[in-house]
């Protein structure tokens, strides 16, 4: 085998995402003074954890062609609860157990739409998003009650300057990616967002594997709704709100393909450290100017995946050639009988 | 095997062993006269990655003259044609039209310069109708507005003009048959009036009749003055309708003949580069072999009568007949992926295949003929699209074992002859051929008991698709049931024990024995037909 290596397709693409993170950091600290401090820094991991563990499943779930909507309220639902039971005496691990098959089940719901039901993932995850909107609104009244278990405000602090949350984003970062590389679940999410026919055809679990990734972007969103809920000690009503772009926007600056097949955890943990450090280099911009950033963001990665990593994707209909050629034809081409077909020479005998 | 595998590629290429026989200097014809030619590419050179895809390749074509080029899968075909239509760049070398030397930045220029070309995967945008993917740039306005009205009347009857008149201008391109497709794509490079039209394997999806209209669309092209390149895998065609033909090994140009002036066999040799078997594998007498495959009470369509027939042990069936008579329904009914009724029964037990992992858990595969939507996964690395009919078969609680996978996915490579860079490649990479064989590995992995083809051997090039057959008929002695359906009525006469000649939805004749032939395959065809009314 002469030359390896050269025309290599990597569904996994971790150089640039992380090449911008370093950048990032670089940038910050020449602009900005003490960017760099180990409490700064601790601060910033911290923050790219809940994000990072936010889009766990958000990640899963575009990898295979789909969209998680119901994030915030999921997320949200997830934090009220945990909160509210505890108030009314259940024990926090217990409380924690029912907000994580509460999230779970959420999930399931989403994934048995989408894959047996065959309701577009927008509308399902956006019609979830709405209806636990109201289930969240009717639990707690309007205001929610009680305050999060010990041991997971506990998990907002950390030792040795290293906060817990993350090391347990470590351990999920590992778990997650293994799953993705190493099993026939993450195989089959890559092969069905890259062409979900063909899977169907050689008799990948289609179905089976739609619900499992929904389930589990429900499992990770109340997972996060019940950190964050430790974090500020209580919950509230639209905390969720802000999670959804945040969401997506880790996915797809990490490289990961709007349109499914193409991208990994890793590639978005370096879009959550990528997002935070921007956020946190732009503090002042507050919540409109992030609206904004994120907005664009999505926006300009999803045109950027669309000339460059998706030019391959393309290739599913047409080839970078074929669309060129097909580029070709949308320009007038001279009509037959004026400069293209002119009267013929003879031909010349040979 | 000198001419498959990555051996050499990089190095600069060995010279080529003097041949006797084709490649005698008195047998090649004489180009014509500098400038003569309608179509010419001097020396061209193109290096993708690792893979030199063209090395100082030649062509050059007569005006007026339907021109074969030949070679093997991953020879350079389709790039000598994208380079020629200006879709990719070429590093060295350079194309005269008429004369003039070409500067390709697009497929603009070469479409200035009177070029027209059918790619070997379509290129129809399926969403759009017939009408639009026929007129595209050139939709008929009237007072600045499309009207859809002429553009249908236009698209009619261009399609008319090839047969096609059955094709319904307004109905979108997706969901038609791939041969109908093709015909599309030639429809559309032909309504320009082209100087020079390139057919890229156009006729690999199409049955005899659709071919006999092909052809003679050329002829009549070629008497008024248009220059044809044709690339096909079928040799029975270039001796139809070709009159010179080029040969392409490893990218480099290996001869150039009058039609008249060589054998089948020769060419074939020539463009393998040794001896090629191209004899059908001998057909056993099965006798009483016990069916394996019982089809009772089927409806196809519900308006038609229902049939029954019996498949046995060992045994390859044929669904000949004219295009559309239901032969990929039956297969994609078997399959679970069409409408259908009836029983099917394996061994004797019914089974029920509602969706294709039924069918696979119960042994029967379907190779499909349309690989970008349906056989691969254009944009994964080919090792994975190799294993992906059979991770289960190689993983560990869900966990899948890596090391048997990569030596599962070379094995594979090796035996396919699957001409590659590195097994991470893409498998929108390949070349047509060479993604074809993918599809065959990753379904063949599965060592099935029931075979369904959807015309397997669609674009693969001559000595591969020997192997092929050998390989089906290997698999039949060793007690699959095969069920085939080929466009190319050549290879169901070659490789089947018998042929049920399908008339909408119904297989109406069974031919066996002596009485499969050419002829009658194709008599029956016509008959069964015309019998219904
Ligand atoms: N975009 C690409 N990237 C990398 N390699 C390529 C690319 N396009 C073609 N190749 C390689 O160039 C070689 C020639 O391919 P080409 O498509 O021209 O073959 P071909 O003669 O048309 O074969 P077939 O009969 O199978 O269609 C092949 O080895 C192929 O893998
Ligand atoms: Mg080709």
């Amino acid at each position: 085998m002469s030359s390896r290596r050269r025309s290599y397709v990597r569904p996994v693409e971790v150089g640039t995402p992380y090449a911008l993170v370093v950048l990032a950091l670089v940038g910050g600290a020449i602009t900005i003074p003490r960017f760099l401090s180990s409490g700064h820094l601790d601060s910033m991991s911290a923050t790219a954890a809940y994000i990072g563990i936010i889009a766990i499943g958000q990640t899963i779930v575009l990898l295979l062609g789909g969209i998680d909507l119901s994030i915030p309220y999921v997320l949200n639902l997830a934090a009220v609860l945990l909160t509210g039971l505890g108030a009314s005496g259940l024990s926090g691990g217990g409380s924690l157990a029912v907000v994580l098959g509460v999230g779970l089940g959420a999930g399931l719901v989403n994934g048995l739409g989408v894959a047996v039901l065959d309701v577009p993932p927008l509308v399902m995850t956006l019609g979830m998003n709405s209806v636990l909107q109201g289930v969240s609104l009717m639990y707690t009244g309007g205001s929610p009650v009680g305050t999060a278990p010990g041991f997971v405000t506990t998990l907002s602090t950390g030792v040795d300057g290293i906060p817990y949350v993350d090391m347990l984003w470590a351990g999920l970062v590992v778990a997650v990616t293994f799953a993705l590389v190493f099993t026939r679940f993450g195989r089959s999410v890559y092969s069905i967002g890259a062409n979900r026919r063909a899977s169907e055809l050689c008799g990948l679990p289609v179905r089976r594997t739609l619900v499992v990734a929904y389930a589990l972007s429900g499992l990770s969103a109340a997972l996060g709704g019940a950190l964050l809920a430790g974090y500020s000690g209580q919950a509230y009503l639209g905390m969720g709100d802000n999670y959804l772009l945040p969401s997506i926007a880790v996915v797809v600056i990490g490289g990961t393909s709007i349109l499914g097949g193409k991208g990994s955890y890793v590639q978005t943990v370096a879009g959550a450290m990528l997002i935070t450090i921007i956020e946190s280099a732009l503090l002042t911009i507050g919540q409109a100017g992030q609206d904004v950033l994120y907005g664009s963001v999505i926006l300009f990665m999803a045109y950027f995946n669309q000339v460059t990593t998706s030019a391959s994707r393309q290739r599913a209909r047409l080839t970078w050639g074929e669309i060129k050629a097909f580029r070709g034809w949308l320009e007038p081409v001279p009509r037959p009988g004026e400069s293209v077909a002119p009267e013929r020479e003879p031909a010349v005998p040979s | 095997m000198g001419v498959v595998g990555v051996a050499g590629v990089g190095e600069p290429l060995p010279p080529l062993p003097q041949r006797s026989g084709p490649g005698r200097a008195d047998a090649v014809v004489p180009r014509p006269a500098p400038g003569s030619a309608a179509l010419e590419a001097r020396a061209i050179s193109k290096r993708f990655g690792g893979i030199q895809a063209l090395y100082r390749a030649d062509l050059s074509v007569a005006p007026a003259e339907v021109h074969a080029v030949l070679g093997e899968n991953g020879a350079g075909k389709s790039t000598l044609v994208k380079i020629v239509a200006g879709v990719i760049p070429l590093d060295e070398g350079e194309i005269v039209v008429g004369g003039e030397v070409l500067h390709l930045a697009s497929p603009r220029d070469s479409q200035a310069a009177g070029v027209a070309v059918v790619y070997q995967e379509l290129s129809l945008i399926p969403e759009l109708s017939v009408a639009h993917n026929l007129l595209l740039a050139k939709l008929p306005k009237r007072a600045g507005i499309i009207s859809m009205a002429r553009a249908n009347r236009l698209a009619e009857e261009a399609l008319a003009a090839l047969g096609l008149g059955y094709i319904d201008p307004r109905s979108p391109v997706r969901g038609l048959p791939l041969d109908q497709q093709q015909m599309i794509e030639i429809a559309k490079a032909t309504m320009v009036r082209p100087r020079v039209l390139v057919l890229d394997e156009a006729t690999s999806s199409l049955g005899g009749a659709e071919v006999e209209r092909l052809f003679g669309l050329v002829r009549s092209l070629r008497d008024q003055g248009t220059t044809v390149v044709v690339i096909t895998h079928r040799m029975g065609e270039v001796w139809t309708i070709a009159d010179a033909m080029t040969v392409l090994r490893d990218g480099r140009t290996v001869g150039r003949f009058p039609v008249g002036a060589v054998s089948q066999n020769e060419v074939v040799a020539l463009m393998a580069g040794q001896d090629v078997r191209t004899i059908f594998p001998e057909k056993p007498a099965l006798g009483a072999a016990r069916p394996a495959l019982e089809l009772r009470d089927v409806r196809l369509r519900p308006d038609r009568p229902p049939w029954s027939l019996q498949v046995r042990r060992g045994e390859i069936l044929g669904l000949g007949g004219l295009e559309g008579q239901g032969q990929r329904e039956l297969l994609a009914w078997l399959y679970g992926t069409a409408k259908g009724t009836g029983t099917v029964l394996m061994d004797g037990r019914p089974v029920r295949v509602r969706r294709p992992s039924d069918a696979l858990r119960h042994g029967i595969v379907l190779i499909p003929e349309d690989r970008k939507a349906e056989g691969l996964h254009l944009e994964l690395p080919v090792r994975w699209n190799l294993a992906m009919a059979t991770l289960r078969r190689r993983s560990h609680f869900g966990v899948i074992r890596m090391r048997a996978e990569r030596d599962f996915a070379d094995e594979a490579i090796r035996r396919l002859k699957i001409k590659l860079n590195s097994p991470f490649d893409a498998a929108s990479t390949l070349s047509g051929g060479t993604q074809q064989k993918v599809v065959i590995g990753k379904f063949m992995a599965r060592e099935p008991s029931v075979l369904l083809f959807v015309d397997p051997t669609r674009g693969i090039d001559v000595q591969t698709k020997f192997g092929f057959y050998e390989m089906v008929r290997d698999l039949a002695s060793a007690g699959a049931t095969c069920l085939l359906y080929s466009s190319d009525t050549e290879e169901l006469v070659g490789v089947c024990d018998r042929v049920a000649v399908f008339c909408d939805g119904v297989p109406a004749r069974v031919l066996q024995g002596e009485e499969i032939t050419q002829d009658a395959v194709v008599a029956a065809s016509f008959a069964v037909v015309e019998a219904a009314g």
